[in-house]
């Protein structure tokens, strides 16, 4: 691990990264030899989509934000643990489903009321969208945070499927890979997550 | 197609999961059923919903915040590297377990070579050919004791015998005389 050369100065990339055309698969390959610019480049690509997959899953942004760092540690300890036999998407994934699922742990060992375990009246998301029409920024809102309260509702399982399938829009094989369970199942769960929350929102349609 | 069926396969038909003539059965099930047509409408209503929730981005320092923790975590690393004391190359808590399991290791090492308990014996034999041999030791020093215990009383009895011996020389006069 080259962490002594580790340098500020990589910060200068963060703006730059429309240069590269590289795969995903490409550049931690590059990374793996030794050029830390690729690793700011998959940091990039995968900040805002790992956030808001945790934030799904947490539901505390500040939270969110702490375990894509870990993960983003992570892949830079544990760079040579990656192998191209899987995607690389599928492996950061897997990656930050288990900081988050550890970070659940930890929360109910501490027995602490969270957003998440609040009902769903006393749930409040931040909501940052400041529209003109009053009525329609409270209707949306109301919207919101009832379709928030329905995923968390969910069982793990099923949460961890339709966040993957309709939030973050990965393949159903992608999810078979980063669930590590097989297709079909991972059809059935999709299915009746998705089938629990036409159920649970039928008065929003 | 009964409603179990199609109920089960709402999802791939959403996602345009379903081969051919899957799919061909499932529109003429829901052609003939206007709720399993309301209800496929209904799922994709909240999906449409679920997709246009708000995303959640990172930090505008996620990057220089990260970058500080790895630098944080570099010097750490190479203080630990530095600055512990090594026996072997093993910090002292695991030159210890190391010690442990190697000592384990010889005990296994030894029962799988002596299986029967061959040393055992060996060293029981040992023990008490050991013990027969001071034993005896003992004994022929103590016979040695007694023997010149004995040789010295002979050796005081015929000293004190030889000084009480009285000189009769002068006195003993021959009848010749």
């Amino acid at each position: 691990m080259k962490q002594n050369s580790f340098n500020l100065s990589m910060m200068s990339l963060d703006k730059q990264t429309s240069q590269f055309i590289y795969t995903d698969e490409e550049l931690i390959g590059l990374f793996q030899s030794g050029d830390e610019n690729a690793y700011i480049e998959l940091v990039n690509r995968y900040k805002d989509r790992l956030t808001n997959f945790v934030f799904q899953f947490l539901g505390d942004i500040e939270q969110a934000q702490d375990v894509v760092q870990e993960t983003m540690i992570k892949l830079y300890q544990k760079k040579h643990y990656y192998r191209e036999i899987a995607k690389f998407s599928t492996w950061i994934y897997t990656i930050a489903r288990n900081l988050a699922n550890t970070e659940l742990r930890n929360r109910k060992r501490k027995k602490t009321v969270y957003l998440s375990q609040m009902s769903r009246k006393e749930q409040d998301y931040e909501i940052t969208a400041v529209q003109p029409n009053v009525d329609q920024d409270v209707e949306n809102e109301f919207i919101r945070k009832r379709i928030y309260a329905s995923i968390h509702k969910l069982d793990e399982h099923f949460k961890t499927v339709i966040i993957l399938r309709d939030l973050e829009e990965l393949s159903y094989e992608d999810i078979s890979d980063i669930v590590g369970v097989p297709l079909g199942t991972v059809k059935s769960r999709i299915n009746r997550a998705r089938l629990q929350l036409q159920a649970d929102l039928q008065d929003l349609i | 197609m009964n409603r179990y069926q199609f109920e089960d396969l709402i999802s791939e038909y959403i996602d345009n999961q379903l081969p051919l003539q899957k799919r061909k059965e499932f529109e003429l099930y829901l052609n003939g059923n206007p709720d399993a047509k309301a209800k496929i409408q209904s799922v994709q209503s909240i999906l449409y919903k679920i997709k246009r929730l708000p995303k959640k981005k990172a930090n505008l320092r996620f990057n220089e915040k990260l970058m500080d923790r790895l630098k944080l975590d570099s010097s750490h690393n190479k203080r630990r590297l530095d600055g512990g004391k090594l026996f072997f190359g093993f910090t002292p808590i695991n030159a210890t377990l190391m010690a442990g399991l190697l000592v384990a290791f010889i005990i296994i090492i030894v029962n799988i070579v002596n299986p029967s308990g061959e040393l055992e014996i060996m060293q029981k034999q040992f023990y008490t050919n050991e013990t027969a041999y001071k034993k005896q030791n003992t004994e022929n020093l103590k016979l040695e004791n007694v023997n010149d215990t004995l040789n010295n009383i002979v050796h005081s009895k015929i000293d004190s015998i030889k000084k009480n011996k009285k000189d009769y020389s002068e006195k003993i006069k021959f009848v010749n005389d």
